[in-house]
């Protein structure tokens, strides 16, 4: 696919990957802190071992993954076709055509409401893998994408 | 509003049937309470089995024909149906995407028949109207199949060349065949089902003392005649008669299976010319979109498939590895639909020939000869290091660390495991033209299946570290029917053969289903 000229999705989202990074793995390393004062003392390391590695793997979550998911993060949308890219060790590029899209939908979680984010679902006839799903666009933005591709969908076409 | 014949009853009990075996297993609390409940409750059992299922099964499908409704115009066909739940369903013609006639052998002395129609769209639909005349089942089709045909080459007509186009009215046959029972009964070698089924069968049967009574007695027996001749050559050709004669009875069942399920299959392909009124031409030319396919096949029931060439969202042609040794294929053609539902309703052709494959290829559009592209060798680094290290972990735990067996294992599993990989290399590789891509796989027998370029939904392109580090990406293509996947090709090669699958889609303004 040649590379079209991604957008980045709104600065907000680095944040948000950051909360939804520490309530992931914040549960884990406080699952692993409550079995460490009930089990055993003979058993206790494993806890001990699993919540150091679950603070490790929160840092680099917060601190290494969340900016450089953010960066990877961009839509692109024309006349003719929606792309959107993510994921930094797994790369992930979708592209639908504007004429396959059968509806489009706006949704907002609630740590998107409390950040004013919203998630931009494309969904065509091609089953749940096929669908399209931008996250990180501030509720404007998305509100606006959203027009502008019912407005593409809607037009007669001109052959 | 009209009623469907009362003969229906039939079909609405059997349907019932259906459903309470379906919803069984919500059920299993109240037999707990019944035969936790003490003996009076459990002396309830008996009554409520054979006294009020059947009763409520009756009289939910006298219900359920009572209140099943329908009328239909020139463009809709209108549904009332539901006891409690009632459902008001308007299906328009121009949706419709495919129509079914079956006659189950209920209604055949009857002279009735069960229309099935299925819709296009994400809001599908798939509804039967079953109990009508045979020959309004077949106006039915007709009315509908017509409707949506003219509104495709409406819609293609002003779409491809900004002509007026009307669908005439005078389909041609330009290509049919009919199966013998010879090919009908290799489809029955080819595909054997009573294998599958096997397992199954087998699963409750050993759970219980049936299997223990029926046989072992037998079993001891034979063995005992066994042991008396085995002390010569006629013990093992006892063995092997008896293996081959149960081999011979599984594929005898299989061959039976398959001639009562497509006797006398037969293939029509007609053909509408279409009046199509260009600024500069004017006459009669033929659109493929408007060719129209339809199998017939069944022993007792019969069966009526139909598919329309716009609708083709994939073909996929299958050679097993029995059906390789006898030179034949299947074909399966998808519409636009859920999965789960396009095994059931896909347009299928059980066996054909080469010559029988080629003449298809040609009036599906399939490229004759294409030039496919194998995959990267290094693909089967990854899956041959895995299933090598997982095989003789499994020997290292199950022999308890024994050098020998550890030994073993390893240069099995390599022979095997690399042998295997090989293969499937070997087979995996993808083709792509103007108008279509097409995947290919296998290992001892060989899968095609062919997407209209024209018509894909979506397209991902995907790169993890391993294929990374070779310059690989994998691509992922999604039509209306489903998704393929091609991996392991160079990155500019697959970026170049999406880019073309996306300009080919989104240029396309056309009716796609």
């Amino acid at each position: 696919m040649t590379l079209p000229d991604y957008l980045h999705v709104d600065p907000k989202y680095r944040l948000q990957l950051r909360i939804d990074a520490l309530i992931n793995w914040g549960l884990l390393i406080v699952a692993s802190l409550i079995a460490l004062w009930w089990i055993p003392a003979e058993w206790r390391w494993i806890p001990g071992l699993a919540a150091i590695l679950f603070i490790l793997i929160l840092l680099v979550m917060l601190f290494f993954w969340a900016p450089r998911r953010y960066q990877l993060t961009g839509y692109a949308v024309s006349e003719l076709d929606v792309h959107y890219r993510t994921g930094a060790l797994w790369r992930k590029q979708t592209a639908v055509p504007v004429n396959r899209i059968q509806h489009v939908e706006i949704s907002q979680g609630p740590i998107e409401r409390m950040l004013g984010l919203s998630r931009l679902s494309l969904y065509t006839a091609g089953g749940a893998g096929s669908d399209l799903a931008i996250p990180g666009l501030a509720k404007s933005q998305a509100a606006q994408i959203r027009s502008q591709l019912l407005g593409l969908i809607n037009e007669p076409d001109e052959d | 509003m009209q009623r469907v014949s009362v003969y229906t009853l039939i079909y609405f009990l059997g349907r019932s049937i259906v459903q309470l075996v379906r919803q069984g297993s919500n059920f299993i609390p109240l037999l707990v309470i019944l035969f936790a409940g003490g003996e009076h409750l459990r002396q309830l059992a008996l009554p409520v089995l054979f006294i009020g299922i059947p009763t409520g099964l009756c009289l939910h499908a006298v219900l359920s024909w009572w209140f099943f409704r329908y009328q239909n115009d020139n463009t809709r066909l209108f549904i009332r149906s539901g006891i409690f739940k009632r459902t008001q369903l308007t299906l328009d013609y121009a949706r419709i995407q495919q129509a079914d006639i079956r006659q189950p052998w209920y209604f055949r002395p009857l002279g009735l028949a069960v229309l099935g129609v299925d819709s296009a769209g994400s809001e599908s639909k798939e509804v039967e109207l079953a109990g009508i005349p045979f020959a309004h089942a077949q106006t039915l089709k007709e009315q509908m199949l017509h409707e949506s045909r003219s509104k495709g080459s409406e819609q293609q007509g002003r779409a491809v060349d900004g002509s007026e186009a009307s669908g005439d009215n005078s389909p041609s046959t330009i290509y049919q065949f009919t199966l013998g029972l010879k090919e009908i009964a290799r489809y029955g070698l080819m595909h054997n089902p009573v294998l599958l089924a096997l397992p199954i069968l087998l699963y409750p049967l050993s759970q219980g003392d049936i299997l223990d009574d029926l046989i072992d007695q037998h079993l001891q027996q034979l063995m005992q005649s066994f042991n008396h001749i085995s002390q010569d050559e006629s013990g093992w050709a006892l063995l092997i008669a008896l293996t081959l004669g149960a081999i011979a009875l599984l594929v005898a069942l299989s061959v039976v299976i398959a001639i009562v399920r497509f006797y006398r299959f037969s293939l029509h392909i007609f053909a509408s010319t279409s009046e199509t009124t260009t600024a500069d031409t004017a006459g009669k030319t033929e659109d493929k979109n408007l060719h129209r396919y339809q199998s017939r096949f069944g022993l007792f029931t019969i069966a009526s498939r139909t598919f329309q060439y716009l609708r083709l969202q994939r073909v996929v042609i299958q050679q097993g590895f029995v059906a390789r040794l006898i030179s034949r294929y299947s074909m399966r053609v998808n519409q636009s639909g859920q999965v789960q539902r396009q095994q059931q309703k896909a347009f299928f052709l059980p066996v054909l020939d080469q010559s029988r494959l080629d003449d298809l290829k040609i009036q599906l559009g399939l490229a004759q000869t294409p030039e496919w592209k194998r995959t990267h060798k290094a693909s089967m680094v990854l899956p041959f290091l895995i299933s090598v290290a997982f095989i003789t972990a499994a020997a290292t735990l199950i022999s308890s660390f024994d050098l020998e067996v550890i030994l073993h294992a390893l240069w099995i599993s390599t022979l095997v495991s690399g042998l295997v990989q090989w293969l499937s290399w070997r087979k995996r590789a993808v083709f792509v033209n103007d108008h279509w891509f097409a995947t290919q796989q296998g290992i001892l027998g060989k899968q095609q299946r062919w997407v209209p370029a024209h018509k894909i939904q979506a397209l991902t392109l995907r790169q993890g570290p391993w294929l990374r580090y070779w310059g690989m990406l994998s691509l992922q293509v999604y039509s209306a029917a489903g998704r393929e996947t091609i991996s392991w090709l160079p990155e500019s090669e697959l970026q170049r053969i999406s880019e073309h699958l996306l300009t080919n889609s989104k240029t396309f303004h056309g009716r796609w289903m």
